[in-house]
């Protein structure tokens, strides 16, 4: 019987079944969809080595990414030496898209892969039976690129057309890779001589140690992706702060629509208790259905998420290309644990959010049919002390962990605890607006609403924090844009940029670069990665150049002296605070030479890279590496010579190589783009949260509705017109979504100020200058969070006026 | 009702599977070569082997460029002072490319090299094999009158003999080798004809018996041994003729100072191809050049393998001959251990042997046994990639 009770109501309400579903299943998404795009950024991020040889192979290269050809040779003919594998590894672009080329020989040590047809790599990339060179692309790269076996595909750089042969499925880490034949490779970038480094099984370790040139390193394909791993790691703890956020207002969602669901069907709890049926057989049934809703519901959500999360790898690859300088892989990768694990959870949460709405079930009479019961509201009291004590435990947490996860959790536990107060507040508003017009229908609308607090609080306090997390991120992220943008204009001082397509600049290209015409001084920079991976920056600088740096810790002039004199270096933000560094503090340098150890003069503002650098003079880095190359030049112009007249004369020269040039507007415009792109994802999380607060503001406004229904249905009696009833409901979807805004933004600038000033620093290293919050976020989201919300009354309202008046009076259903 | 819930299953299912299906990872990458097809077909820009040529040595030991493949093949029997006995094989082959016009690149090469390395741990049944790809470019494989290596599995030539080096991370040779015998030209003075076509032939030469001493180190343990080797060198284009399904090969080492080399070419239909052959060497080094009439093989036993392969392993050969004075022999050839088979790129079961009198059981000899084929039809199935 208790089924067919089920199912009649199921039967009679598919709509509120579905947003039910609809909830769980948008929560749900958003988790599932950043877990695994999480686990993309974790477990496939450079994992081509380990694609190649094995998960624990291990990787040799030379410090300038150009391992000598015949080093390998010779290594490869040494007695006992393992199976080496060299590889050549370049960024192409095919169709817009950042992919690698990647190099192999497929009779060295290379694990055995088959492609999706049964032949082999070797078989597949000495396919001659066409002109183009044959490449090997992964099945998901296939999809990506939207091409198929057999089709030739254009790379844009060296323009040259590659015929795809084979496809191999399921290794994530050879995702956006063009696997080639190694000699075809070489051959088609008219690169001899050296391979970007070699693999090797991890047995081989011990030989290796023995027998590596100094000047080679080693590190293993599992601390490759390691570092990967933490490069993106600010990135992904954001994301799960953002997923987690996203599930929360999820289950708001469900716990308004099974309020809902119960409100409606408070006559048949009624008739049943008085029939005899007992709390247990009550519970067991009103759980029963939970349950099935969450099971479906979670189960759609699986499916929702996982396409979610390529569509969210794909708002996030090109900016993990160009600022992390890693490929990410094609589609992420489920694992069935991860699946079940979600699944699991989904559904428990989705229990949990019930209790309360089961107990108030439990709490009706026998007999309750005619008078609806009026969901208690605690008392200020009761609510202050639990929202003080979490705000505290929030800020204590984030004073007294400097981690990441102490800035997320704190600030979740810190609006955890102002989400108590807001339906106070926002009521409270309501209050007040409802009193300066009593007489007119929206007053009365207004008042109406405050009858129903109980119901209306929790998705009043999600649509709240939902429409601040969408203000505030966006106040953080154009905060953010703007420091970006100031920093890199100053950073570019000189008048323009020039450095060869993926190729250094000898002393010999800088000479005659200094040599033109027009041209006053040079800059140059240099960067290298010293033997524990610290990222080391060489800067020849002109004393127009130095004012580039905008110096956080130090004495400039001092700073100068001693970076130039090379008893000195300068460290960027990020570096400082992952060591905790501060200007006078002494940095030890694993210089070719020996450990060298010298005074940070300064500590100077960056944004380019996460895990940081050191800057130090180029002299300083020549006597040390003997390297007379550098990667770039700044070109400082007499003042007249525009920068076109002689970038025309550096493509009429032979540099060697393609030679780029670039003006600081152009390198600003681009960075700000590569910017705008890495924060799209952000952007996009924080529409899905603002989506599923909508949802929840439509279920609670229904179940309200529905609740006032008797109030309803004796205003049509007394002669409110149907339409006028429809503007009354309309006026109180209006006038929460109000209420949430203006609660909501306070917080805005609150969770502004707590990304900018806690979580930036601890999650990127870097931080913010101070500054107002800006407003254009505000005057995007109000309108739009506005009409939104109105249109949200637009279903209750129509819903509520089309049901006849005197069933309603009878019933009060 | 049960409509309802028979719809909400279904569609339940197929989200299931659909997440399944996501989760699912690659299977496991197996590559797979039939030696037969490496050897029965061959462009025509490559050289063919059509009649004898005179042969020259130490010259003739170094690679011959123009043919398609070519190989250099040790096979021995070893023991060490307790008594341990061993079986090894080393081998060195080489694929050419077609001709043509190559990419402007280090690794640019004319030929891909294989090599094999095996030895049987004979007392403890175990079979230690090691399989190498090199591709002819950078001085990574190649072979000269005085060296054949790939990477640092090397044989040099010392005098008339040579010395093999060549390590694995459980097992390593150090060998030197000295023939006893002088060089035997196979079939018509080294021209070896597999098939009816004129270029379905090799170049094969064999020296039948090789004084051996050095060191094994197995397991981090180094030991003294010392025993007899076998060397086979060939070289050609498509020797193998249509229809040719494999080959059973045995090189025998007599007690007695004899030597026995027979292959039967195996057609698809099971029956030995005219062009099977062999040859009997005297301990004096005089040969005599042995036809398809003048021996018979039966298959005594067959062993299967963990892919579910079965493998002749043990055989009855006899020389019966019309001929007068020709000699007759009755021997029985069984495995030192059965699981000799190499699970690599090419799929073949190669091990050491004894020869056994069928008569009086008495032990005759040793040698090793070559068999190939066997696999093809599965593996290819299965497999199915042809290296070009």
């Amino acid at each position: 019987m208790l089924a067919r009770l089920s199912r009649a109501f199921v039967y009679r309400h598919p709509l509120q079944v579905l947003l039910a579903l609809v909830g769980i299943a948008a929560g749900v998404a958003v988790v599932t969809g950043v877990a695994l795009l999480r686990g993309a950024l974790v477990e496939s991020l450079d994992a081509v080595s380990a694609e190649l040889v094995g998960a624990r192979a291990l990787v040799v290269r030379h410090p300038s990414g150009r391992l000598d050809v015949d080093e390998y040779a010779r290594l490869a003919r040494r007695a006992g030496a393992p199976d080496l594998v060299p590889v050549l590894r370049v960024p192409v672009r095919v169709g817009g898209q950042r992919l690698e080329l990647v190099g192999v020989d497929p009779f060295s040590g290379i694990r055995a892969l088959t492609g999706t047809d049964g032949a082999g790599l070797a078989a597949a990339l000495y396919d001659t039976s066409g002109d183009a060179p044959p490449v090997v692309l992964s099945r998901s790269t296939l999809d990506l690129l939207d091409t198929e076996i057999g089709a030739v595909i254009e790379i844009d750089a060296p323009d040259t057309r590659l015929r795809v042969v084979a496809a191999i499925q399921g290794r994530p880490g050879l995702d956006r890779r063009l696997l080639m034949d190694i000699s075809r490779a070489q051959a088609m970038l008219s690169e001899r001589g050296w391979v970007s480094e070699l693999l090797a099984p991890p047995e081989a370790e011990a030989w290796l140690r023995a027998n590596l040139d100094d000047r080679l390193l080693l590190t293993t394909a599992s601390s490759q992706r390691a570092s990967a791993r933490q490069l993106t790691a600010g990135m992904r703890a954001n994301l799960t702060a953002m997923s987690l956020l996203a599930l929360a207002t999820g289950l708001f969602v469900v716990y308004s629509v099974l309020s809902f669901l119960m409100v409606q069907r408070r006559r048949t709890f009624g008739l049943l208790r008085a029939l005899g049926m007992t709390h247990a057989t009550l519970a067991r049934m009103l759980l029963g259905e939970v349950v099935l809703i969450a099971v479906f519901g979670a189960l759609a959500g699986l499916v929702a998420g996982s396409l979610l999360s390529d569509l969210l790898l794909r708002l996030i690859a090109a900016p993990v290309a160009e600022v992390y300088g890693q490929l990410p892989p094609a589609t992420t990768r489920p694992s069935l644990w991860g699946y079940a694990a979600i699944w699991f959870a989904a559904l428990a949460a989705a229990i949990a959010v019930t209790v309360p709405v089961l107990r108030e079930a439990l709490q009706i009479p026998p007999g309750r049919m005619v008078r609806s019961f009026v969901v208690q509201v605690l008392p200020l009291r009761k609510l202050l002390p639990l929202a003080a004590a979490l705000v505290a435990a929030g800020m204590l947490w984030l004073v007294l962990d400097a981690r990441l996860v102490a800035a997320l959790g704190g600030l979740f536990l810190s609006l955890a605890g102002i989400m108590v107060m807001i339906p106070m507040i926002g009521f409270g508003l309501v209050r007040a607006l409802a009193q300066r017009t009593p007489t007119t229908l929206p007053g009365r609308a207004l008042r109406l609403l405050e009858t129903a607090r109980g119901r209306l609080s929790p998705a009043l306090a999600a649509l709240s924090l939902a429409l601040a997390l969408a203000i505030g991120m966006g106040m953080m992220i154009l905060g953010f844009r703007a420091a970006v943008g100031d920093w890199v204009t100053r950073l570019l001082q000189a008048d323009m940029y020039v450095s060869l397509e993926s190729r250094e600049l000898g002393p010999a290209q800088v000479e005659r670069l200094a040599a033109l015409d027009g041209v006053e001084v040079l800059s140059s920079v240099r960067r290298t990665r010293l033997a524990d991976g610290t990222e080391l920056t060489a800067y020849d600088l002109p004393a127009r150049a130095w004012a580039g740096f905008e110096l956080l810790e130090g004495d400039s002039g001092r700073a100068r002296a001693m970076f130039d004199a090379g008893t000195g270096v300068l460290v960027s933000e990020p570096l400082a605070r992952r060591r905790q560094l501060r200007a006078g503090d002494t940095i030890e340098l694993l210089a070719p030479d020996g450990p060298a150890r010298l005074p940070v003069v300064a500590v100077f503002r960056d944004y380019s890279s996460e895990q940081g650098f050191v800057a130090v003079s180029s002299a300083l880095y020549r006597r040390w590496f003997g390297d007379p190359a550098v990667d770039s030049v700044g070109l400082y112009l007499a003042p007249g010579v525009p920068p076109d007249q002689i970038g025309r004369r550096l493509d009429g020269m032979q540099l060697g190589g393609h030679a780029q040039w670039f003006t600081p507007g152009g390198i600003r415009r681009e960075s700000l783009a590569v910017f705008d792109r890495t924060f799209r994802i952000s952007w996009a999380l924080a529409f899905l949260v603002g989506m599923i607060a909508l949802v929840a503001l439509t279920s609670a406004l229904l179940a309200q509705g529905l609740e006032r229904s008797r109030e309803h249905a004796t205003l049509r009696a007394l002669g409110l017109s149907p339409a006028r009833l429809f503007g009354l409901l309309t006026v109180q979807a209006a006038g929460l979504t109000g209420a949430a805004l203006v609660t909501a933004l306070p917080l805005a600038v609150l969770i502004h100020y707590a990304l900018s000033f806690l979580v930036q620093p601890r999650a990127f290293g870097w931080s913010l200058p101070a500054g107002l919050p800006p407003i254009e976020p505000v005057i995007w989201v109000v309108p739009v969070a506005l009409v939104l919300g109105t249109l949200t009354g637009l279903y209750p309202a129509w819903r509520i006026g089309r049901r006849p008046i005197i069933e309603h009076l009878r019933a009060g259903r | 009702m049960i409509r309802d819930i028979v719809i909400a299953g279904l569609v339940a299912l197929m989200a299931l599977v659909w997440l399944v299906q996501r989760t699912e990872q690659s299977g496991p990458d197996v590559v797979g070569v039939s030696a037969t097809a490496l050897l029965n077909a061959a462009p025509d820009v490559f050289r063919r082997v059509t009649g004898p040529e005179p042969l020259s040595f130490p010259a003739d030991h170094g690679l011959h460029p123009g043919y398609r493949n070519e190989w250099w093949y040790f096979t021995g029997n070893l023991a060490d002072d307790a008594g341990h006995r061993y079986g090894f094989q080393f081998t060195l082959f080489r694929f050419a490319v077609e001709p043509g016009e190559r990419p402007d690149s280090d690794f640019a090469a004319d030929a891909v090299w294989m090599a094999h390395l095996a030895v049987s741990d004979i007392e403890a049944g175990r079979f230690l094999s090691r399989e190498r790809f090199a591709r002819g470019a950078l001085g990574l494989a190649g072979a000269t009158a005085d060296q054949w290596w790939l990477r640092d599995w090397t044989v040099e030539r010392t005098g008339d003999g040579w010395r093999l080096r060549a390590q694995t991370a459980q097992v390593a040779l150090d060998l030197k080798l000295e023939p006893e015998k002088p060089v035997v030209l196979q079939g018509d003075s080294g021209y070896s004809r597999k098939g009816p076509e004129p270029g379905n032939a090799s170049r094969y030469y064999s020296i039948t018996r090789l004084r051996t001493d050095g060191r094994i180190e197995l397991d981090g343990r180094t030991t003294e041994v010392s025993g007899l080797a076998w060397l086979d060198r060939e070289w050609g284009s498509s020797q193998l003729g249509e229809g040719i399904a494999g080959w059973d090969w045995f090189a025998l080492q007599f007690d007695d100072g004899r030597d026995l080399m027979l292959y039967r070419l195996r057609t698809e239909e099971g029956t030995a191809s005219r062009f099977s052959a062999g040859v009997l060497v005297q301990p004096d080094g005089s040969y005599r050049v042995l036809g398809r009439d003048d021996f018979r093989f039966d298959a005594l036993r067959r062993w299967r393998d963990r892919l579910g392969v079965e493998w002749p392993v043990a055989w009855r050969v006899r020389l019966d001959s019309e001929e007068q004075d020709s000699e007759v022999l009755d021997v029985e050839v069984r495995p030192a251990f059965d699981a000799q088979r190499w699970y690599a790129t090419v799929d073949y079961w190669e091990g050491a042997v004894e020869v056994i009198d069928s008569a009086s059981r008495q032990s005759l000899g040793r040698g090793y046994l070559e068999l190939s084929g066997y696999a093809g039809a599965q593996t290819e199935a299965r497999r199915g990639i042809r290296v070009q």
